[in-house]
């Protein structure tokens, strides 16, 4: 059993989302509790402390007046810490003035955000029998993750952030929060990828894609600068897909340069499924450091062209996504897709096609490596104007009686 | 002809003209005078006494007066008037508490922001009348606040970090780092202006809630290095969790991994061999004090120890440190394994030397009790109370390896 006690309700239900409605979603595993009263109605105050649980326990939750008892937070901590050591339990210490992480297998301190952010996967690792703080410091790959996260950390403290000029027009995509790079670019335009939605939304297909039709559809800019990681989960390595979206997407930055900044070298992102994205035409991995960004804007580069993008995206190598029962399904909708495109239809105009689907990366890939963004050529718009004219479709002479014929 | 002599600097020292300081120069003239005239009669030496005693108080209520920047002193001076660490503990505990104080050492979330506006009387945040309440709170109900008799370096630190200015008017920045950001600033102000009903300083959660506002950026990020080593502090938020870091020991701020980062800065790996483990130096022990302080007083011995190393061309130090817990606070050990002390336990009792006095004045005081066991040589062994409000004293030991300082923070 996890017991979350925690006395700001409010920062639960409307900072992080953790409403009523959730909370009985895990009735099963997770009590909360919010007063020292509702211990004592519920009558758990022993059963708090069986071997098994996991407590989770807002730091200054004892300094609430509401719920003070005869010892003083500290001395209460002190002896959950020596409580916990000595039998099968864990505590996980949270706050809001907490700006780290650390585990020492047992006792576990981190930042309220982080809580609330993996608190959903590690009920589901616990209920699996994995019990493991980790997860709910680091989330589902803690290694990675610790590594990764400590990794920024330091590339920022690093970075100079003082001013670069440049002639150049760009865009620089951030992460969210505290931990976004400090890079000071002349006239750019810089943008979170943040949402107010869950941390899970933030790095969806639809998101990004929305991202792109409202900040990169009216400007065209020479560069686009797009942080690797982002997202709930740094290792997702979410830059790759990003970038990749953009090459597929038809806006006036489909072809812009497009520099992935990153504080871990390739070695770490082989394995994506977007890494090949880095072997097209001026989309280019970079350091997390003010000099190289420099460089990467003094570059004078071969621009792509419309016409080299279909070779380019096809370095590209996606899996059909989950979700499709096998090939022939996504085939059959490509098909659809390809045959509205040929007959010059909107594809939004074919009621019974998912027209949602066209923002997946996967589909946008695949448009994007046939080629078919583009205009239909003015000879074939022609051409199909003039058989449609002479293949009117079916035409209705006359009705059969059927009432004229009999059975045998 | 001695006689008046005496005379006359007693009366130079009742001026009261004079500064502390310079009574404390005279003083020191006076000290030199005395040996020179190898006079160092009983009266003459309570004389002494009693006006050292009136120059360490004057001293102390001078920072009512007048903000007054401590030089590391050369030669030896006067002890201090004795103020209990705990008086400390207990400024900083209450300070941490505080209803609308907390709020300058924590980011803000929907339930704190409950707190403010209730605190301020308002329905909608505003941060000129958040820093205003928090302004005068802290001017009234702790800087002037006779319940928290505590050393002035604190309380003028915390009333620089909210007005950005000292009680006597200085205004070169907080902790040695000189920060002149402050809950002043004028790029403060010039946020709240352009955001109105925002939180400059908000936590993550809280910050989607302001449309994914983040709270102030700061125009030139702020380098520091004490907690650790070349940390950019580039929001609001993180300067405010920066300044509780300056008081408060926890598990993740904790005394193990700031010794670490300073080991580390300061290259001493190659000179002095540390013995440290979790298990004798726990990093989850909480306790309220003056960070900054306690780590310059922690230079200073780990200094001194590479210096008497050379000195007398010792082996590489080898140096334990330990924190534990006691019934009445905690205990940080700095323990010099291979070494003697290099003077006897009655001129220790005697004289402190200039290094402990002016370690005393410009950092333990009001912070930490002060002892020593050592290896005196000779077969003396003894551990000695340097400075804990009372007279020196030795207690003989069986046996002692080293020397070992140890600084006690009292919380009762």
């Amino acid at each position: 059993m996890i017991y979350l006690i925690d006395d700001k309700k409010e920062r639960q239900e409307i900072d992080y989302n953790w409403t009523s409605e959730k909370l009985q979603k895990h009735q099963g595993t997770l009590v909360p509790v919010y007063t020292l009263q509702q211990i004592e109605e519920l009558g758990i105050g022993k059963e708090i402390f069986n071997e098994g649980n996991v407590i989770l326990l807002h730091e200054s939750f004892f300094d609430n007046i509401t719920n003070r008892l005869q010892k003083n937070s500290t001395e209460i901590r002190k002896d959950l810490n020596e409580h916990v050591s000595k039998q099968n339990s864990w505590v996980v210490y949270f706050s809001g003035s907490k700006s780290s992480r650390t585990n020492s297998g047992k006792i576990a301190h981190i930042p309220v955000s982080i809580l609330y952010k993996n608190l959903e996967m590690f009920i589901e690792k616990l209920q699996n029998g994995d019990i493991n703080l980790d997860y709910i410091l680091f989330g589902s790959n803690p290694k990675i993750e610790n590594e990764l996260s400590s990794k920024l950390e330091i590339s920022n403290d690093n970075f100079d952030d003082s001013l670069i000029n440049t002639n150049t027009s760009n865009f620089v995509f951030q992460t969210e929060g505290k931990q976004n790079v400090p890079i000071k670019l002349e006239n750019a335009v810089k943008e979170q990828l943040s949402t107010k939605e869950d941390y899970e939304i933030q790095s969806s297909d639809t998101f990004l894609n929305e991202l792109i039709s409202r900040f990169l559809s009216e400007t065209k800019f020479d560069n686009i600068f797009i942080p690797l990681c982002f997202g709930a989960t740094l290792s997702d390595f979410n830059g790759l897909r990003l970038a990749s979206m953009i090459r597929c997407t038809k806006s006036k930055n489909q072809l812009s340069n497009i520099f992935i900044y990153g504080f871990v070298g390739v070695e770490y992102i082989f394995d994506n499924e977007y890494f090949n994205i880095l072997k097209t035409k001026n989309v280019e991995l970079i350091d997390y450091k003010k000099a190289s960004f420099k460089t990467a804007l003094e570059r004078e580069s071969d621009p792509l062209t419309i016409e080299e993008l279909p070779k380019e995206i096809s370095k590209l190598k996606l899996e059909v996504p989950d979700h499709y029962e096998d090939n022939h399904s996504i085939a059959n909708e490509f098909g659809i897709y390809q045959l509205a495109y040929n007959a010059g239809i909107d594809i939004k105009e074919i009621t019974d096609f998912d027209s949602e689907k066209l923002n997946s990366s996967f589909f946008k890939w695949l448009i994007a490596k046939n080629g078919l963004f583009e205009e239909l050529p003015k000879e074939i718009q022609e051409k199909n104007n003039h058989y449609r004219v002479q293949l009117q479709g079916i035409k209705i002479i006359d009705k059969i009686d059927l009432s004229q014929f009999t059975k045998k | 002809m001695a006689k008046d002599k005496y005379d006359f600097i007693q009366e130079l020292l009742e001026n009261k003209k004079l500064k502390p300081a310079q009574q404390e120069r005279i003083l020191m003239l006076t000290k030199e005078e005395i040996k020179k005239d190898g006079i160092f009669g009983k009266e003459l030496e309570e004389r002494v006494k009693k006006l050292e005693m009136r120059i360490e108080e004057n001293k102390n209520q001078e920072f009512k007066t007048k903000e007054k920047t401590t030089p590391i002193l050369k030669k030896e001076s006067v002890l201090p008037k004795y103020v209990a660490s705990k008086n400390l503990w207990k400024f900083l505990h209450d300070y941490n508490q505080d209803k609308i104080l907390k709020t300058t050492c924590h980011e803000i979330d929907s339930n704190e922001l409950k707190n403010i506006l209730e605190f301020c009387g308002t329905n909608e945040y505003n941060f000129q009348q958040h820093q205003q309440k928090v302004q005068e709170h802290y001017r009234n109900h702790f800087f002037d606040n006779k319940k928290y008799f505590v050393d002035h370096k604190i309380k003028n630190l915390i009333l620089y970090y909210l007005t950005g200015k000292t009680y006597g008017g200085a205004s070169n920045g907080w902790t040695d780092e000189k920060i002149k950001f402050n809950w002043n600033s004028e790029e403060l102000k010039i946020w709240s202006d352009k955001n109105p009903n925002l939180v400059p300083h908000p936590n993550d959660g809280f910050a989607k809630n302001q449309n994914n506002n983040y709270g102030l950026m700061l125009e030139n990020s702020i380098k520091v290095h004490l907690v650790k080593d070349n940390q950019s502090l580039r929001y609001f938020s993180q300067i405010v969790l920066y300044f509780k870091s300056l008081f408060h020991i926890r598990f993740e701020n904790s005394i193990f991994n700031i010794i670490e980062n300073c080991n580390k800065s300061n290259h001493w790996a190659d000179k002095v061999k540390f013995i440290v483990s979790e298990d004798t130096f726990p990093k989850n022990l909480e306790f309220f004090t003056n960070v900054e302080k306690l780590i310059q007083a922690y230079k200073i011995l780990i200094n001194l120890i590479i210096e008497v190393g050379k000195e007398n061309n010792l082996v590489q130090p080898i140096v334990e440190l330990k924190l534990m817990e006691t019934e009445n606070g905690i205990d940080f050990s700095i323990h010099h394994i291979n070494s003697i002390f290099k003077k006897s336990v009655n001129n220790t009792i005697d004289r402190k030397g200039t290094t402990f006095t002016n370690l005393i004045i410009n950092q333990l005081n009001g912070m930490c009790e002060f002892y020593l066991k050592a290896d005196f040589g000779n077969k003396q062994f003894a551990e000695i109370n340097i400075w804990d409000g009372k007279k020196s004293n030795k207690k003989e030991l069986d046996q002692f390896n080293g020397v070992e300082y140890i600084l006690k923070f009292k919380k009762r």
